[in-house]
């Protein structure tokens, strides 16, 4: 009778442990850590009937974006009306040359830099918000902050505006 | 006249058996040995030592505390290193799901259904945590080291017990812990909760006691 009693739970306890632990704990990190600054482009324009402001989002015929003191480039392409930026993460300021349908301007991004943490298998990410953008004005006329917080979500933080 | 006679005097009898219950019915204490298995088959990275003292009051009430002492060091794909390490305490009470017979020579067998509330207050570390520009070209190693932690979950738990020889009891708890305190996104979060296991998410846990019914 003893031997029954003491063999029960061994052997309830022997298939819990199985049912529970069987999978074992998954190690790769599954959380996005791309930190980029999205930013469209607009038309800004004045309706000559309503004398009212119009921003339609426009696609850019021919698009090439370097950051400044960087070789390589970030994007070199036609028909686009959004991009995504990287700012330096170990900076307060990150500026872009953006020749825009063969028009040369300069985007200067000011920030502030923040650590979060995402788990022991991601690590850690440095994620901003915006302070501050300015352009060169010769294409992208004017700027506008729409989101300042930039982290691995893909939104639009900033908008770019041409008026032709 | 009779009717009221009878019915009285089996409320006597009744109130009579019920009080001749002793209130303390029991006293254990208990060692869980599911964590040298747990380190040897399923987390060689977590070690953890825990014992409970728990009562039997009128055969239906079992209040328990739970303490030990538990740490975790790990070493992630990525190379991060997380290192942690503290005591951690219980309270809670079960309740007897069996009816205990009135002659059995084993009416301390029992299957237990409970709730814990758990509270560990800790430090942990992170080491060689790397932030990697690859665009603009920079990266930081940089370590967080001893972190001070408080956290309280409550734990679900139902299990059962048996008298193997005299006096000497085994028995198995299976538990599901629910963190009270969460940590907000982006900060710091320990990978391992000394009491509560790995996560910030519920976990299920399982305890393994041998213990010794000293009255």
């Amino acid at each position: 009778m003893t031997k029954v009693k003491f063999k029960i739970p061994i052997l309830t306890i022997l298939l819990i442990s199985a049912f529970i632990f069987s999978c074992e704990k998954d190690e790769t990190c599954r959380k996005s850590r791309i930190v980029e600054t999205g930013a469209g482009f607009y038309l800004d324009s004045v309706n000559t009937t309503t004398g009212k402001r119009v921003l339609v989002k426009s696609t850019i015929d021919s698009l090439w974006v370097s950051g400044i003191g960087v070789d390589s480039l970030l994007y070199k392409k036609t028909k686009t009306n959004a991009i995504k930026l990287p700012l330096n993460q170990f900076a307060e300021e990150s500026k872009f040359r953006m020749k825009t349908n063969k028009v040369v301007d300069t985007i200067t991004i000011r920030y502030k830099n923040k650590i979060e943490y995402l788990s022991l298998e991601c690590g850690s990410i440095r994620t901003h918000t915006i302070d501050t953008v300015l352009t060169s004005g010769h294409y992208i006329r004017s700027v506008a902050i729409i989101n300042p917080t930039v982290n691995t979500l893909s939104v639009e933080n900033i908008q770019l505006f041409h008026t032709k | 006249m009779f009717c009221v006679t009878v019915q009285s005097t089996a409320q006597t009898k009744e109130s009579v058996k019920k009080d001749s219950i002793p209130f303390l019915q029991g006293i254990w204490i208990e060692a869980d040995v599911a964590p040298v298995f747990e380190r040897a088959l399923i987390n060689k990275n977590a070690y953890r030592a825990q014992g409970n003292i728990q009562v039997n009051l009128k055969n239906k009430y079992y209040p328990v505390i739970e303490f030990g002492y538990a740490g975790a060091d790990k070493t992630a794909s990525n190379g991060i290193e997380f290192s942690t390490s503290g005591f951690f305490g219980k309270a809670g009470a079960d309740l007897s799901m069996l009816k205990p017979k009135p002659n059995s020579t084993q009416k301390n067998n029992n299957f237990l259904v409970g709730l814990r509330l758990g509270a560990s207050r800790f430090n942990y570390s992170l080491y060689n945590q790397t932030i990697t520009d690859n665009y603009w070209g920079n990266s930081e190693t940089f370590n967080l080291e001893s972190i001070s932690s408080t956290k309280l979950w409550y734990e679900i738990a139902a299990g059962m017990r048996v008298e193997v020889f005299r006096n000497i009891y085994m028995g198995w708890t299976i538990r599901n812990k629910h963190l009270i305190s969460k940590t907000e996104s982006g900060q710091t979060t320990p990978w391992y909760i000394p009491g509560y296991g790995i996560g910030n998410t519920s976990v299920w846990g399982l305890s393994y006691s041998i213990g010794y019914r000293i009255k």
